[in-house]
């Protein structure tokens, strides 16, 4: 069951350089058990660290049960990648947002604004 | 005889060995291929958070009146899988005592370059284009009942670019 994990991450990870909050934003990837991993690169455009929040959601936005990633933030230091693992069990099916939130910004009175990006990924079950 | 048979073979290799070590100058030219991949990407930049203004009667603090400013963010897309969207404020993160009672939020944003975006409000995807868009974020409180007693407010508001 392992070895099949691996082959699946493997096949989604193939090729393609980082350049964005999250690497990749959106994937097929077909496991041959129950279980789904991903292997995915938060990226810091800025230029200080920053500390991304990971949010892992159903297509309908809630919390998405049974799929965990390796730590819930990531510190990442300016213009460089930190790798992480979305991994989780997917008995049918499923649709998953992964989400990378930055913390709040507050440069101005009154108001803070923070940024997020999400993937999209479709875990096929064979 | 064999002697003649050992000398034909002994050309035969040499001839070969000639056409094998053939100078590398006298090669062709070749192609060499670099390849490249651009995946699906969205960069989120959250350049400016804005400030919250009081209106005149202290009953709105909002980004859009004056000495309010709109924070400002730049989204750079790699395809048009992208779609862009301000979340409904969910509450003052800080604000003195009474600052948050009966009090309506909302936000809005609007976008320029290859994304041209009026004014669109909280919760609405707008899909984006690929190359830089430049945003601003703005948003507004209203206090339906009393006023913004004095004190530091702040208002979290997140920006998001998701898949499509």
């Amino acid at each position: 069951m392992r070895i099949l994990l691996i082959f699946a991450t493997g096949f989604f990870c193939a090729g393609g350089a980082w350049a964005q909050a999250l690497s990749p934003m959106k994937g097929d990837v077909t496991t041959y058990t129950d279980r789904f991993a991903l292997n995915l690169k938060a990226y810091n455009p800025y230029a200080t660290a920053q500390r991304f929040t990971v949010r892992i959601l159903n297509e309908d936005r809630g919390p998405a049960r049974g799929v965990t990633a390796t730590t819930p933030v990531i510190v990442v230091p300016p213009g460089e990648a930190a790798g992480f693992y979305v991994w989780g069990e997917s008995p049918g099916d499923r649709r998953i947002l992964v989400c990378l939130m930055s913390d709040y910004f507050a440069t101005g009175e009154g108001a803070k604004m923070r940024g997020e990006v999400c993937g999209k990924y479709n875990i096929t079950c064979r | 005889m064999k002697l003649v048979n050992h000398t034909r073979n002994f050309a035969a290799v040499l001839v070969a060995g000639a056409l094998n070590f053939t100078p590398v100058s006298a090669q062709t030219s070749g192609d060499i291929q670099l390849n490249g991949l651009i995946l699906d990407v969205c960069v989120l930049l959250v350049t400016g958070s804005g400030t919250l203004a009081p209106n005149a009667t202290y009953t709105q603090l909002s980004s859009e009146i004056g000495g309010g400013a709109r924070g400002s963010a730049t989204v750079t897309t790699t395809s048009s899988a992208f779609n862009l969207v301000v979340d409904t404020p969910t509450g003052f993160a800080s604000m003195p005592a009474g600052g948050d009672s009966n009090v309506t939020y909302a936000a809005l944003l609007s976008a320029s370059g290859v994304t041209v975006l009026g004014d669109v409000l909280e919760g609405v995807l707008s899909p984006l284009g690929i190359g830089l868009t430049t945003v601003t974020v703005g948003a507004t409180v209203d206090k339906s009942a009393g006023v913004f007693p004095a004190g530091s407010y702040q208002l979290p508001v997140t920006l998001r670019c998701e898949s499509s």
